[in-house]
């Protein structure tokens, strides 16, 4: 046994194998793993001071828990802006208001925290008896993951090959019959030593996985009915959290052993590892593939149910057609007897298998090396190489500003871009060459007719950015879906056009060769874009309340911050932004970091320079300006105004009698002009005209 | 030469395991077809089978030349249908005067396999004049911009899309399965990767190879025998699946009628430059296939030839597919461009019409797909030589 220990281990090197397959599974979990319930993990202080209040079961006490707060953080709400205006009229003293708001603020700051539970609450609601309150992410993560573990199929195959294969290779198995042990003893050490190893590696990787939930979101009441789980919600036998972990564990590990052996008794009956390897991956792969209904992988007795394990605590899903007569079955559950004689079936072929084994192999000696350094090495280097490079870009440009209350025009060198909508409400992107004043579409494609072009654009230098997201219809009774969303960069000097970047916007995303399907995140997260910038290699999206960065070479996408939804501005790689407790913030796209400007409550937030012009909501609302560091406050018109603008030498505010004025950042008023608008107002950083929407004429005014 | 490919071929992929491999992997891809047929086919969603038998009877009526006599009758028929949907004064049982169940699968019947390829083929002259017209209008202002690549762009897109019409009403089901099926691509690229893996290591892990560099044809014929018995290979996979995949869409389907329309017959590729009719589009999918499967093999091969060890190559040969695979799908457009994988999904390169600048002229991305994995195979073949030739 000890000879056939370092054997395997050592000689043959499969102890270098199964750390780096190690180290893959953990890259795999620690790069790929994503909340399952994204808006828990986003505004998880929130969260957890309300699931603290109601977690467990569904009673009247939670109904009336829910039905309060609902009412109290609307209250909260019409009192913050009864308080705002307070300020405004001269009712309140500004420390007064501080007071009060600070502690609003900490109180509205846990709203959407709140609404995420709320749609749990939602969901546990239709079943009171067994669907309870709890943050599920952990136990998502753990037990709701129905793909193949690649790398543990992927080792054990290896590791099976090798252990049996070498001998076999060399046809010196056959010397086997004439030694002391060689008959029995020996194919049972080997066995043993095969599925061992795959035990050991599954269950390192499974208590990899467990520390690393722990960690990340934390097991939390394990005792609680697994239907509290949307996953497993019609599930239609009594099962704890807890029951489910262990049993999907024993499941796996059951899976693991019968595969090991499957594939070992595979090399010995078919004398050819190649061919082994062939068949046994592509048996596996190709049904884990080709079926296209879940429930029927758990029917067919073999590794491949077991491997999965997590759909043997589902319960049936029916989704009516629209006609009428017949039930699809999304998923039908397995019954407790189907699921007794699947295992005793697996079990008779595990017997069978070890049998065939053990008495067909022979053993003999071969020290053939069969790991090769290089390669092993040249792979994780490419690995690690692959993996630095994506964080390798080159950066940004400087005086680059971006304010999101004016992301509607933008200028370029030579034109000046805005949005224009014509009478049935259709919105276009507008150019308009700033010599000339020739006016034209930015969109030129041919095929616009057939395609959504966002409303949102972004312009910078020579370049202005637009997103157009293409339908698709697969079958002919599905309906059009989102296909492919792309942002295109339109070059102004001559209109030419480049797709900088696309994704896949279909709901369902599926890998290349249909080998895994899930939820496209994509979707739900560029459904909800609003607005968007560019800056170097890096494409920033404002979807709903959260900022997210996505490089446009490699795609990585990670969520930066949120704020309030109104108030953020981006000048130089520097994002300001509001957060959900009216905070002004500061966050550096290089460094990753965040830092709060103190001494600022700012409301309809613009940078301009060196400048953040913002209405100061301890001061009535006044148009305020500050430095960059929030240190040289400058009140520069305190009544009510009617809309903000700057550029980089004044700002403009509009007052009730569509007065625009002009103020530059010392506070002195410049000039003053009298507008007959009826819409919107664009003013352009250096463009030295104002065009105002004059009863549906775009009027053009010279600062 | 040629005894040498024929010895070559049998030693390595004429063998009695790859051949039994093959047979399962048709088999596996027959089911896979089937289950692909019952989830798309609306039949399916529709469980009565005389609905089946209605379509039929009205699909032999409709189909062929679009006249307005016929698309007028199959309005008329759908028009107080939908009527009575949408106020929903239907019963929700079975109803007597229906063609089928009730008045709402009647009129899903009719929506789902006539109304809307009707009006998509109805509406494709307009779809393609606007094109047309945008694109002429594109012209003049990119010319008055001095901007000759976007306008020569454009005017390709205008001369592809005049006059462009959908005269014909067919059946285009199947042929929409068939342009988004992959399965058998998958297997194609298992069978590669166990046929490449012993085409150089037979010799080596017995250690004949020494004794071959020694023969007469061992240094240089050999080598071209591999490499051309590896391409036949990959050629044959290519064509014996997708044969498998027309003829089991074709059986279960029961229908390629449309097989001479126009490609922009089907809704994803309505924007399409290309003009050619389904079946030859197919065909020149499953040509790309070919030339995708082969850089791919030779990539194969490559790993085949500096291996040590069976299991090994295999294992590196899948990280290479795995590698391509994750490249294509992750990385953006430069990085799709140089991959052949691309060519094994060349629907995309179908459906869209991108343009790349070369020096000013608009050249369709294809032939850049095409250009790079022609220059990958040839050089893998150098880079096979040199090693064969270093032994």
């Amino acid at each position: 046994m000890k000879y056939e220990i370092k054997k395997l281990w050592f000689d043959h090197k499969m102890l270098h194998l199964f750390l780096l397959f190690q180290l893959v599974a953990i890259c795999i979990l620690f790069f790929g793993d994503q909340p399952a319930n994204q808006d828990i993990s986003n505004n998880l202080d929130g969260y957890t001071y309300y699931l603290k209040k109601c977690e467990g079961r569904i009673t009247k006490k939670t109904d009336t828990f829910f039905e309060q707060e609902a009412d109290t953080l609307a209250e909260r709400e019409s009192e913050y802006e009864t308080i705002y205006k307070k300020v405004s009229d001269g009712k309140m003293t500004v420390a007064a208001c501080e007071k009060r708001l600070s502690k609003l603020n900490v109180i509205l700051g846990r709203n959407a925290g709140f609404e995420a539970l709320y749609e749990q609450y939602k969901h546990a609601k239709e079943q009171r008896s067994n669907r309870y309150l709890l943050n599920t992410n952990a136990w998502e993560g753990l037990l709701t993951k129905e793909h193949l573990d690649y790398a543990l199929i992927l080792f054990s195959c290896i590791l099976a090959c090798v252990c049996f294969g070498s001998e076999i290779n060399s046809e010196m198995d056959v010397m086997l019959r004439i030694a002391k042990n060689g008959k029995k003893r020996i194919a049972r050490e080997k066995l043993a030593l095969v599925v061992f190893g795959s035990v050991i590696f599954f269950i390192l990787e499974y208590l990899l996985e467990l520390i690393f939930l722990q960690n990340k979101y934390g097991f939390t009441h394990g005792g609680y009915p697994v239907q509290s789980i949307s996953y497993f919600q019609e599930y239609d036998k009594t099962a704890s959290l807890i029951d489910v972990a262990v049993g999907c564990f024993l499941w796996k590990l059951f899976g693991c052993v019968l595969w090991t052996v499957l594939v070992s008794a595979a090399i010995i009956w078919l004398r050819k590892y190649t061919l082994a390897i062939i068949v046994s991956l592509s048996g596996m792969v190709l049904s884990y593939v080709g079926i296209t209904a879940e429930y029927v992988k758990y029917r067919i007795p073999g590794p491949l149910g077991a491997m999965l394990a997590a759909g043997f605590y589902r319960g049936t899903i029916v989704s009516n057609t629209e006609t009428a007569g017949k039930n699809i079955f999304s998923y039908i559950q397995l019954s407790e007897t189907r699921k007794m004689w699947i295992f005793l079936i697996d079990l008779v072929l595990l017997g069978v298998l070890i049998f065939y084994i053990i008495s067909k192999y022979s053993n003999c000696w071969n020290k053939k090396r069969f790991l090769r350094r290089k390669a092993i090495a040249s792979l994780i280097i490419f690995l690690i190489g692959m993996d630095v490079l994506t964080g390798c870009s080159k950066y940004k440009k400087e005086n680059q500003t971006y304010n999101l209350k004016n992301c509607q025009n933008f200028e370029t060198d030579k034109y000046i871009v805005y949005s224009e909508s014509n009478e049935q409400g259709e919105e276009f992107i507008m150019a308009q060459d700033k010599n000339t004043g020739e006016r034209t579409q930015v969109v030129k494609d041919v095929f616009r007719n057939n395609k959504d072009i966002a409303d949102c654009f972004y312009a910078m230098d020579n370049y202005v950015y637009y997103i157009e997201t293409t339908k698709d219809r697969e079958t002919v009774y599905g309906a059009d879906e989102p296909g492919e969303m792309r942002l295109i960069r339109v070059d102004m000097r001559n209109f030419s056009t480049k797709i900088v970047f696309r994704i896949n916007m279909k709901t369902i995303s599926e890998d290349i060769l249909g080998i895994t399907q899930k939820t496209n995140e994509n979707f739900f997260r560029y459904a909800e874009l609003s607005s968007f910038l560019v800056s170097g290699d890096y494409f920033y999206i404002v979807s709903g309340k959260q900022v997210y960065e996505i490089n446009l070479i490699t795609k990585n996408q990670r969520l930066l911050f949120a704020f309030d939804g109104i108030n953020l501005s981006f000048q130089d790689g520097v994002f300001y932004y509001t957060d959900h407790v009216s905070r002004l913030v500061q966050y550096n796209t290089r460094t990753k970091k965040a830092k709060t400007i103190k001494g600022v409550v700012a409301e309809m937030l613009q940078v301009a320079g060196k400048h953040i012009v913002y209405e100061d909501r301890t001061n009535n609302g006044a148009i305020t300006c500050t430095d960059l560091k929030g240190k040289q406050k400058k009140v520069l018109y305190k009544k009510e105004n009617f809309g903000v603008y700057v550029d980089t030498h004044a700002v403009y505010y509009l007052t009730e009698n569509n007065e625009l004025h002009e103020v530059d950042y010392n506070g002195l008023e410049k000039n003053k002009i009298k507008l007959r608008r009826s819409g919107m107002v664009y003013v352009f950083f250096d463009y030295n005209k104002i065009l105002y929407d004059d009863y549906g004429k775009v009027t053009e005014y010279n600062k | 030469m040629r005894r040498l490919i024929y010895f070559e071929g049998k030693k390595h992929f004429m063998t009695k395991p790859m051949l039994v491999l093959i047979f399962i992997f048709l088999l596996a891809n027959a089911i896979k077809i089937h289950s692909v047929y019952k989830e798309q086919s609306p039949f399916e969603k529709l469980s009565d089978p005389c609905f089946k038998e209605v379509y039929q009877e009205l699909y032999s009526k409709y189909k062929g030349e679009l006249t307005k006599e016929k698309v007028n009758g199959i309005m008329d028929l759908y028009t107080p249908l939908k009527e009575k949907v949408r106020e929903g004064t239907y019963s929700k049982e079975r109803e007597k005067g229906s063609m089928t169940y009730n008045t709402h699968s009647d009129c899903l019947l009719l929506d789902w396999c006539f109304i809307s390829n009707i009006k998509y083929e109805t509406g494709y002259k307009d779809y393609a004049d606007s094109i047309v017209k945008n694109a002429v209008s594109n012209i003049k202002f990119y010319n008055k911009h001095k901007n000759g690549y976007e306008a020569r762009k454009d005017y390709k897109i205008a001369k592809a899309f005049l006059n462009r019409r959908l005269p014909h009403f067919y059946n285009t089901d199947g042929f929409r399965s068939l342009m988004y099926y992959d399965f058998s691509t998958f297997i194609i690229l298992l069978l590669c990767l166990y046929g490449c893996s012993s085409v150089f290591m037979k010799e080596k892990e017995t250690e004949m190879n020494l004794l071959l560099e020694t023969s007469v044809k061992g240094r240089k014929e050999t080598l071209t025998a591999k490499v051309i018995t590896s391409i036949l290979f990959f050629v044959f996979l290519c064509l014996l699946f997708s044969i498998e995949d027309y003829l089991v869409f074709y059986w279960n389907f029961e229908n390629m009628d449309a097989c001479f329309e126009p490609i922009y017959m089907l809704e994803a590729f309505r924007d399409t430059l290309f003009r050619t009719n389904l079946l030859t589009t197919y065909l020149l999918m499953v040509c790309s296939k070919m030339l995708g499967v082969c850089a791919i093999g030779m990539l194969f091969l490559i790993v085949s030839m500096y291996g040590k060890n069976a299991w090994m190559v295999i294992l590196e040969n899948l990280c290479i597919l795995a590698g391509l695979l994750v490249i294509y799908q992750k990385f953006s457009e430069t990085f799709v461009l140089v991959n052949p994988v691309a060519l094994l999904y060349s629907r995309e390169i179908f459906m869209n019409s991108n343009f790349i600048n070369c020096f000013g002229m608009p050249i369709m991305d294809w032939v850049f797909v095409y250009g790079f994995t022609s220059m990958l195979l040839l050089v893998s073949f150098f880079v096979l030589k040199r090693g064969w030739q270093k032994g």
